[in-house]
């Protein structure tokens, strides 16, 4: 408490140097909390994207042969093992909710032209339950297949171009992490009627009518491209099979995912069906994910590197200057019989202090600079996401006692590292210094 | 007067050698960081740039009906161009661009490519196999996209005359079920063999694999259905990952045949890597004009013709211009709070100077000399630190993923001097500006209460 007391003392004392130390930390608090929190919100996008929107949930389950796994387009689900799943599903408690998928692809053809399609079928009823609660609209245009007929396929945005088709409005973009606002726009055909050509998995040609009738994606660059959507039961028609290619499902709690995946591997061996459970970041599909979490991490790096070693050197320096002028005061403080590690709690502490004063005024410019941002919604492109999105800065408490904590603990470190020298020198030393 | 601020500058400089290394630190740090970011974000572009613009035929610009890049494939026979449009437009091109390194067309479409089984669609671009081979070889692709050229396979389309070559995605290879090469070495394996298959046999993957027989299918632009045989001669990659399921490349002339037309998507310019795409497709754009040519010119920066280049590169630019700001904004702010311990503890020293006969406006003087001197000693200690850095990263031959990319990409930094020179015309203009404000006040104080502060 006496340390405390003399800290708060010395910094109000010594208000000059304080005041620079604490504007150094400040600074920094405020660069780290605002991109890492740019950088955050962009991850949002992107992890909302898969998770609600593409319906990924939190584990993915497929086929694995002879222990290994398989290339997801090989994956197979039979019929028997879904039933296997099925029951495992319903006895776990786990399980929040599943949609089986079958990945479709073929040359889908309006009569006047053609283009290649690639996407998944799935349940449509689970399929919405998986999206929910953000994302029951997926769609800019039309309405979600859950709300028509199965013969209605979605498609995305450059295949509709291709085959003709264009919403009467393009207004409909992200406005925050989460879907589309239910809004139904019409949505304008040459063709709503098209024909899907696929191969069967016997390598018989199969084809099926289908009619257009939204016009969404996945948000990705490139998938939406050739990107098609379709009732489950249709599709396995189409390919004359009963077998799903996996299945995603949603845990009731995400941190129970190892708890999972062992009571299924132990499960699914019980019963000698060949499937396994994976993170769904772990799955080819999530590759671009993956590897775009990838750079922003190598960007978070660099940033944080640069800025807390600039923060560093500029404490370190107001500190070492401030140990500098009252060398007599330490000397007094150790003639009265204070050990060295007593100076030294004295200017730790008060680097601690001046670190949670930096943060303090740090969080609130950060927070001030956040709003701002924030209310003028710059809207941008973010890489592969194909929608446009507004330039968001989150405000995460735990983003700012993350920060606190490292700017602290360096604030505390350099004071620590200042005194150290000074408090090894003799006494009469230092009561004589100028 | 000049010398004797600078003289003053300079000692002042060696007298607070502790404060002034601290604020040095914060110059070099900074400088060093945003050389690194700038020489990652170099490398970044150069290989986006290679890739799109030369190997998947982006061109630097590119020629189209008007709404062409959106509707060639709805109706390619009203918005391709025509033999007539070809020629006019090559020749206007001739004629604006005579540095042009290489003027061709392209055709966009889809097809189904079988192997006697089994169909797989894909997206099929024909291109003109002479400019294929100049792109494959151009300097900016074997220095700046090398990997995606490592991932090649077997030979070019250039290379065969007597056959339809086709090149395909490894993926596209292997759905096929075709990992073989055509070649026409002497006693090579890969033959043609025009054998019919029985699909439901046990061994027939084997037999399908035997060769290099490919069959593509089609609707023609008269909706009448084509087909053409051709042999796997290669596989490529298109460095986009999302690409990789369903792309393959023949050359235009045997697309055409397939789709019965003698027209083509577009007609793509490339111009010396150094030319600036905005002003180069607006001068082909008036030229276009006063030819009577209604057409869009577009450049490889724009979202609409080049999504992958212009959409990550978007991603990147934002993230740097954030770092950028937020890094001059530290140095800013860390030299400025040094500065203005600096300008306190030199009150009396300010005072004396005034008394002596300097004049108001000499005091910020002295201090932005302060500042310009610090910044042109740190800017070269912060370069040296961004060079050593970038060797140690460009010999450590360590691979990292780029989103989207088919292929993993050596990390290498390229630093370019422009870039130092602006950066460190910013960090300069930073230190100078924090000293001159910092000082301003003081400068303007009474020279009795200067002389008589005192700093805690």
């Amino acid at each position: 408490m006496q340390t405390l007391k003399m800290g708060i003392r010395n910094i109000i004392n010594n208000w000059r140097h304080s005041a620079g130390s604490i504007l150094s930390v400040a600074i920094g608090f405020a660069a780290l909390t605002l991109f890492n929190g740019y950088i955050s919100m962009v991850e949002n996008f992107y992890e909302d994207n898969y998770r609600q929107r593409s319906m990924f949930g939190d584990v993915f389950i497929e086929k694995t042969k002879n222990g290994r796994p398989v290339d997801f387009e090989d994956s197979r689900i039979s019929a028997a093992e879904q039933k296997f799943l099925s029951d495992f599903f319903a006895e776990s408690a786990m399980v929040d909710a599943y949609v089986p998928i079958l990945i479709v692809n073929g040359l889908a053809n309006n009569g006047k032209t053609s283009s290649i399609f690639w996407g998944f079928a799935y349940d449509l009823e689970s399929g919405k339950e998986m999206r929910m609660p953000t994302w029951p609209w997926n769609v800019r245009a039309g309405k979600p297949l859950d709300r028509l007929t199965p013969e209605h396929i979605l498609i995305g945005e450059n295949i509709a171009d291709t085959l003709g088709c264009n919403s009467q409005s393009k207004e409909q973009f992200l406005i925050q992490v989460g879907g589309y606002a239910e809004r139904e726009i019409p949505l304008n055909c040459e063709r709503n009627k098209i024909q899907l050509n696929v191969t069967t998995a016997a390598g018989q040609a199969n084809a099926m009518n289908m009619t257009i009738g939204a016009l969404g994606g996945v948000g990705l660059r490139g998938i939406d491209s050739w990107y098609l959507m379709m009732d489950l039961k249709r599709a396995q028609q189409l390919y004359d099979t009963q077998d799903i290619s996996h299945i995603r499902l949603r845990l009731r709690d995400a941190k129970d995912f190892n708890r999972f995946v062992e009571s299924f591997a132990s499960a699914a061996r019980l019963a000698g069906v060949e499937l396994r459970a994976l993170d769904w970041r772990e799955h080819i599909l999530a590759r671009v994910y993956k590897r775009t979490m990838s750079l922003f991490l190598t960007f978070r790096n660099l940033v944080s590197a640069v800025i807390l070693t600039i923060s560093g050197m500029s404490v370190l320096n107001a500190m070492v200057k401030s140990v500098n002028e009252r060398r007599r005061e330490i000397g007094t403080l150790r003639s009265l019989g204070f050990f060295r590690r007593d100076i030294r709690s004295i200017f730790t502490t008060e680097g601690i202090l001046i670190g949670i004063a930096g943060s303090a005024l740090g969080s609130i410019a950060s927070i001030i600079f956040s709003l701002a941002v924030n209310e003028i919604r710059f809207i941008y492109y973010a890489g592969f996401l194909t929608d446009p999105v507004p330039f968001l800065i989150k405000m995460a408490p735990s983003l700012y006692f993350t920060s606190l904590l490292i700017l602290c603990s360096i604030s505390a470190v350099t004071a620590f590292f200042a005194a150290n020298r000074s408090v090894r020198e003799p006494i009469p030393n230092l009561l004589t210094s100028a | 007067m000049f010398w004797k601020q600078l003289t003053l500058a300079a000692r002042n400089l060696g007298r607070n050698r502790r404060r002034n290394a601290a604020t040095a630190s914060a110059i070099i740090l900074g400088f060093a960081g945003l050389v690194l970011l700038s020489g990652f974000v170099v490398r970044i572009e150069k290989f986006f740039r290679a890739t799109s613009v030369y190997l998947n035929h982006v061109g630097t610009i590119s020629i189209y009906k008007p709404d062409g890049v959106e509707r060639h494939l709805l109706r390619p026979k009203k918005y391709n161009l025509n033999a007539e449009e070809q020629t006019r437009v090559r020749q206007v091109v001739g004629e604006v661009f005579p540095n042009a390194e290489a003027v061709s067309a392209t055709l966009h479409g889809f097809t189904l490519i079988g192997n006697g089984c089994k169909t797989w669609p894909v997206k099929v671009l024909g291109v003109e196999p002479a400019i294929e081979k100049k792109l494959t070889e151009h300097p900016a692709v074997q220095n700046f996209a090398r990997e995606i050229l490592d991932a090649r396979l077997g030979s070019g389309l250039w290379m065969h005359s007597a056959i339809t070559p086709v090149i395909v995605t490894q993926k596209v290879a292997r759905n096929l079920g075709k990992s073989r090469l055509y070649t026409t070495r002497p006693g090579a394996d890969a033959t043609t063999q025009n054998v019919s298959l029985d699909c439901s046999s046990e061994s027939v993957q084997s037999k399908i694999d035997a060769d290099t027989n490919i069959q593509l299918a089609a609707r023609t632009y008269k909706n009448d259905f084509s087909a053409l045989d051709g042999e796997i001669v290669g596989h490529y990659s298109s460095g986009l990952e999302l690409l990789e399921e369903s792309s393959a490349v023949i050359p235009l002339e045997a697309l055409q045949r397939l789709f019965e037309t003698d027209t083509v998507t577009n007609i793509i310019v490339h111009l010396p890597w150094d030319e600036i795409p905005e002003t180069a497709a607006r001068k082909l754009d008036n030229a276009l004009r006063s030819a009577g040519l209604d057409l869009e010119v577009h450049h490889y920066r724009e979202l609409s013709v080049n999504p992958f280049y212009a959409g990550f590169m978007n991603l990147i630019y934002v993230m740097s211009a954030f770092f950028l700001t937020l890094a001059v904004s530290v140095v800013t702010l860390t030299v400025s709070d040094s500065m203005t311990m600096s300008v306190l503890e030199r009150s009396k020293e300010i005072g004396t100077l005034r008394a002596l006969g300097f004049r108001q406006r000499d005091i910020p003087r002295i201090f932005a000399l302060e500042g310009l001197m610090l910044a042109l000693i740190c800017i070269p200690v912060g370069l040296i630190l961004a060079i050593a850095t970038t060797s140690v990263i460009n010999s450590s031959r360590l691979l990292f993923e780029v989103p989207g990319v088919s292929t993993q990409l050596r990390v290498t930094l390229m630093i370019v001097a422009e870039h130092c020179v602006w950066i460190a015309l910013l960090m300069t203009g930073v230190s100078i500006l924090a000293g001159w404000i910092t000082s301003l006040r003081s400068s303007r104080k009474r020279i009795v209460g200067l002389l008589n502060s005192h700093v805690s």
